[in-house]
């Protein structure tokens, strides 16, 4: 699955803010149909990495490169229209309008209404809460629901390349349950997904590829089994001695 | 049931109600004390006041920019709209289908002239500035466009002359006759033209693509580029639509505010009060404070005099600055970039 055929390319991306320098030279690939998670302590420059995919920080270095096409440079908007559709560790979400604008919204770039509504459709079949509170300002959500609203708003451009960030983040251990099942029908259903995470033991449950990220560089690459089975992993992020 | 009656006292005890609630109260107080055209003078100047406030508060909220140059956009309605409408008057003789198409031709065209140097504004000054430096934006854009202001009035100053360019009988009709209170049919046509327009406005935003990429963009900037909007074309668009409508209330006024260089001052001094009042980038109360600032003036030129009439507005301000500084309708200052 690593190579040509590979949908998402990065290539030695080195990018940061200011002076700061956060990634140093990041390699991965993420194939068509797969979910491939980035794991990685606080800092290690997971969160940056999606950012520098989406466009919304400039690449200092490297490439990278979306079905065959080179984005380094593309504005952020253009990118989102490209078929990379971004999940935002605050989520970004319009909280002054309603869970139906803001849904719209994702599909500003559908121009075809019938598959704007068939969008909508599948969204309220993933998450039937959103459907309950589709009038409710998304301001006035809880967590999870605003988790669910972000990944919803994400799915109406029926993006090629679904990158979701944290998706865990302050949620409660059961809604992170069921939210990751959620991730987990989307990847049955055929989307692509680059997670990024810090619940090691859940994601390795239900990614096919895993890396892992440490003070900018991949350290470790292999499927998730692999991975559960390195002594490095299991000391340091599983926590079994 | 009991905490619905407590949450509608609430709602109904809040500073912005109780303010709309006074103002009614005074609006009716005048009717009856001075006459209709208390409420009908209100309600006139009051609508475009509210477009220009409008207008003002769209640019805040979604580009961070304090416009003072909003007045000059006021005056740049006036001047084509007095401008297309001579032209037209010589141009075709007589009154009819005349009388309705020059006015409604004018003030159409002057929207587009005022959205037009909007744009080119944006194309050539904001635009630039925002893709080379975003430290210190808010001041920097304040001198920037209290320097368009000088420069647009001596362009008209240099172009036009500094005298007074007033149109008698822009809606060339009888007066009406509403509830047995003449009424002149400029004032009728003015408060028609702002009702539409501040509907207009609304559905704009409210139902609109484009309105709708409006507000995303005023509410979450990463947000908007990640559903794909561009942000660049939404700030154009932002800009002229909110110097359009000060274009539209300009042309619509021209009876009352016969252009001159320094006509937009006053119109820029209210629509500050205004969007003080209401709370800054807050565009549905804007609209309300506009009708609201309006009445003032009313009341106190009538019942005091006119030379009072900014004094009291002014007042206003101060006090809504030292009691509630967020605005009646309270929201807080809220710029794409506090947040």
């Amino acid at each position: 699955m690593i190579g040509d055929g590979a949908l998402l390319e990065v290539e030695g991306l080195q990018s940061g803010y200011g002076f700061l320098q956060v990634l140093r030279g990041v390699s991965l690939s993420v194939g068509r149909g797969e979910l491939v998670a980035l794991l990685g302590p606080n800092g290690a420059g997971k969160s940056t990495v999606l950012r520098g995919i989406a466009g919304l920080v400039p690449p200092w270095k490297g490439e990278v490169r979306f079905a065959g096409r080179l984005l380094a440079g593309l504005p952020a908007h253009q990118i989102s229209r490209l078929g990379i559709g971004f999940v935002s560790e605050t989520l970004n979400l319009f909280t002054g309008m309603t869970v139906y604008e803001n849904l719209m919204l994702g599909a500003y770039g559908v121009a075809d209404g019938g598959q704007r509504r068939q969008s909508l459709h599948s969204v309220f079949a993933l998450f039937p809460r959103l459907a309950e509170r589709r009038a409710q300002l998304a301001g006035t959500l809880s967590g999870g629901e605003r988790r669910m609203l972000g990944i919803g708003r994400a799915l109406m451009a029926s993006p090629a390349l679904l990158l979701v960030d944290e998706p865990s983040l302050g949620l409660a251990p059961k809604l992170t349950q069921s939210l990751f099942a959620a991730l987990h029908a989307l990847r049955e259903r055929g989307h692509t997904i680059l997670l990024v995470e810090q619940n090691v033991p859940l994601t390795l449950e239900i990614a096919d590829r895993v890396y892992l990220l440490e003070q900018g560089e991949i350290v470790l690459q292999g499927s998730a089994a692999q991975l559960a089975e390195t002594e490095h992993v299991k000391q340091v992020y599983l926590g079994i001695l | 049931m009991s905490a619905r009656v407590r949450d509608a006292v609430r709602v109904l005890l809040s500073p912005g109600s109780l303010t709309v609630l006074g103002a009614l109260a005074l609006a009716l107080a005048g009717t009856v004390l001075a006459g209709p055209f208390i409420l009908i003078d209100s309600l006139v100047t009051g609508g475009m006041w509210a477009l220009v406030a409008a207008g003002l508060a769209l640019v805040f909220g979604v580009m961070n920019i304090p416009n003072f140059a909003q007045g000059e956009f006021f005056m740049a309605g006036t001047l084509s709209g007095y401008l297309i409408f001579t032209a037209l008057k010589t141009a075709v003789k007589g009154g009819g289908a005349i009388g309705w198409a020059a006015p409604i031709l004018s003030i159409l065209a002057a929207t587009a002239v005022g959205g037009l140097i909007g744009a080119a504004v944006d194309w050539g000054i904001f635009a630039p500035l925002r893709r080379r430096i975003r430290e210190q934006w808010v001041m920097n854009t304040f001198v920037v466009t209290v320097g368009l202001s000088v420069i647009f009035i001596n362009l008209h100053q240099l172009i036009w002359g500094p005298d007074y360019k007033g149109i008698f009988r822009y809606w060339d009709f009888p007066p009406l006759h509403i509830l047995g209170v003449p009424i002149g049919f400029d004032r009728f046509m003015s408060f028609v033209v702002g009702v539409l327009a501040i509907a207009g406005l609304w559905a704009l935003l409210r139902f609109s693509r484009a309105g709708m990429a409006i507000r995303a963009v005023s509410q979450d900037e990463a947000g908007a580029l990640m559903v794909g909007i561009d942000i660049a074309r939404v700030h154009r668009l932002t800009f002229a639509l909110s110097s359009g409508v000060a274009a539209l209330a300009g042309a619509s006024l021209l009876f009352m505010f016969p252009s001159y260089p320094f006509v937009g001052l006053k119109p820029l001094y209210v629509a500050w009060t205004v969007v003080i009042l209401a709370g800054l980038g807050d565009v549905g109360g804007a609209i309300v404070s506009g009708f609201i600032v309006a009445l003032f003036e009313t009341v106190t030129s009538y019942f005091i005099g006119t030379a009072w009439e900014d004094v009291l507005p002014f007042a206003l301000i101060l006090l809504v600055l030292l009691l509630r500084p967020a605005g009646l309708f309270g929201r807080g200052v809220r710029g794409v970039w506090e947040q």
